[in-house]
Formats: structure tokens, sequence, C-alpha cells
């Protein structure tokens, strides 16, 4: 306030330590402007090197999902050779492995009936060899 | 006539091993229809059978002992023993031939069994023997 009862040359100084501080603080508030404006250029810079790293992600991520349909394409295929390899290769195989074990199969039965006629024929022959010995000694065990 | 060597005493022995045989095939059989996955109606013939052999081997096994250790050999002549023994044998042979039949009908029958259900039994089928019990 203006003391109107105070001399001009008061006033004018007082006016004049009032303009100081407001330049003084008209000062304070352009370096607090510039400040921020360097805050704000920071952060700028810092947020499009972000979205920069973002593009790059989301590139990568598509480069990813790219390969990854190439790779889900491939393994498709791969399923497709397998199913028509074990069709037409395999199956007539498994006919041959099958027909093998039935040989087999035939060839253990014939074992194990040539296996009996042995023994009967053994026990035929055992039976002759004890009447041939009664017979030559004229006495059996009866 | 009293014999003197031992190979008199062959036809004796022939007469046991053919006895043994039965037996063993018997009780093989008997073993080999407890394990099989056959028909019931199967595994009581083969029990009822192997069973008659058993006791007509095993009676015959004690007539013939008694016949012998009670020196009964001279009392009859040697013609009507050496039918007799022919006659014996040929019984024997009988229930051999019964046995071994009975004994590779099962075997066969285990084996295609083993064959059919190799993952069920857990049995190699080339064996063609009775393999592992499943339950």
């Amino acid at each position: 306030m203006i003391d109107h009862t105070c001399d001009q040359g008061d006033v004018l100084g007082e006016i004049r330590a009032d303009i100081r501080v407001m330049k003084v603080e008209q000062k304070n508030v352009y370096d607090g402007i510039d400040r921020l404006c360097k805050a704000t250029e920071e952060n700028m810079r810092e947020a499009r090197q972000l979205t920069i790293s973002v593009q790059e992600v989301i590139g990568d991520s598509r480069e990813f999902r790219t390969r990854i349909g190439t790779v889900e394409r491939d393994v498709q295929f791969a399923f497709d050779e397998i199913r028509r390899v074990s069709t037409e290769e395999v199956a007539p195989l498994r006919k041959k492995i099958d027909e093998i074990g039935a040989i087999k199969t035939q060839l253990a039965v014939n074992n194990i009936i040539l296996t009996g006629v042995k023994l009967i024929a053994s026990a035929v022959a055992l039976a002759l060899v004890g009447i041939g010995i009664a017979a030559v000694y004229g006495r059996a065990p009866l | 006539m009293n014999c003197e060597t031992l190979l008199c005493y062959v036809p004796h022995a022939i007469t046991l091993l053919l006895c043994l045989a039965i037996i063993l095939t018997a009780v093989n059989n008997i073993a080999m229809a407890k394990s099989d996955k056959g028909t019931t109606f199967i595994k009581h013939a083969v029990w009822l059978v192997s069973g008659f052999q058993l006791m007509a081997i095993t009676v015959f096994l004690i007539n013939q002992s008694a016949w012998v250790f009670s020196d009964n050999v001279s009392l009859v002549g040697s013609d009507v023993a050496v039918s007799w023994l022919i006659y014996n044998y040929l019984d024997q042979l009988f229930h051999i031939t019964i046995a071994i039949i009975i004994n590779t009908v099962l075997r066969t029958h285990i084996m295609y069994n083993c064959r059919l259900f190799q993952e069920y039994c857990g049995c190699d089928p080339r064996d063609g023997l009775i393999g592992k019990e499943t339950n």
C-alpha cells in the first residue's frame, strides 16, 4: 500500500523495491519455467525412446508370430508326412510281422506235436525192448 | 526159470519208466488245465481223465510190486507172463498216448491264447508254455 502521507521519494523507493522483488520473483518464475521445460523435454525424449522400444518389441513379436506360423506349418507338414508314411509303408510291414508271427506260432505248434510224437515213439521203443528181453530170457516180471 | 543177470530186470525198469512218464504227464496236464483260461468243461474233462489215469497207474504199480515182492513170478508160465507183459505195456502206451495228446492240445491252446491276448496275459507266445498268471 502506498502511504499518501509519505514523500514521493519514499514511494518511488518502495515501488522500485517492489519492482526489484517482482523482478527477482519473475526471474525465479522464468527459471522454474526453464527447468520445467527442460524436464519436459527430457521426459519427451524418454517417451520417444520408449515408443521406439515398444515399436521394436511389436516388430519383434510380429516377426515371432510369423516364425511361429512357419514352424506350425512345418510341424503340420511333418505330421502329414508321418501319417502318410505310417499308412503307406508301416502298414505292409505290420502285416508282414503278423504273418511272421503266425508262421512262428505254427512252427511252435509243430514243435509241440513233434515232441509228443517223439515221446510216444520212445515209449513204444522201450516197450518193444522190454518185450524182446522178456521173450529172449523166457521170463516176464509179472 | 530163475533170472541171473540184471537184464531180466530191464522190463521192470521199463514198466517203472512208463508209469513215471504217465504220472508226470498227467500231473502236468492237471496243472496246465488249472492255469488255462479255457472253458470249465475242458478243465473238468482234463481233470477227470488225468485223475483216472493217475489212479489206474497207482493201483497198477501197487499190484505189480506186491506180485513181484511176494515171489509169485514162477506161478504162471512164461507164455502167460509175456502176454501179460505185452498187455501191461500196451495199457501203459495207451495211457501215455492219451496223456501226451491232452498235453499237446493244452499246450497248443495256451499258446494260441497267449498269441491272441499277448498284452493281456503277458506271456511270450513263442514259449508255448503256461506263462504267467494274470490274476
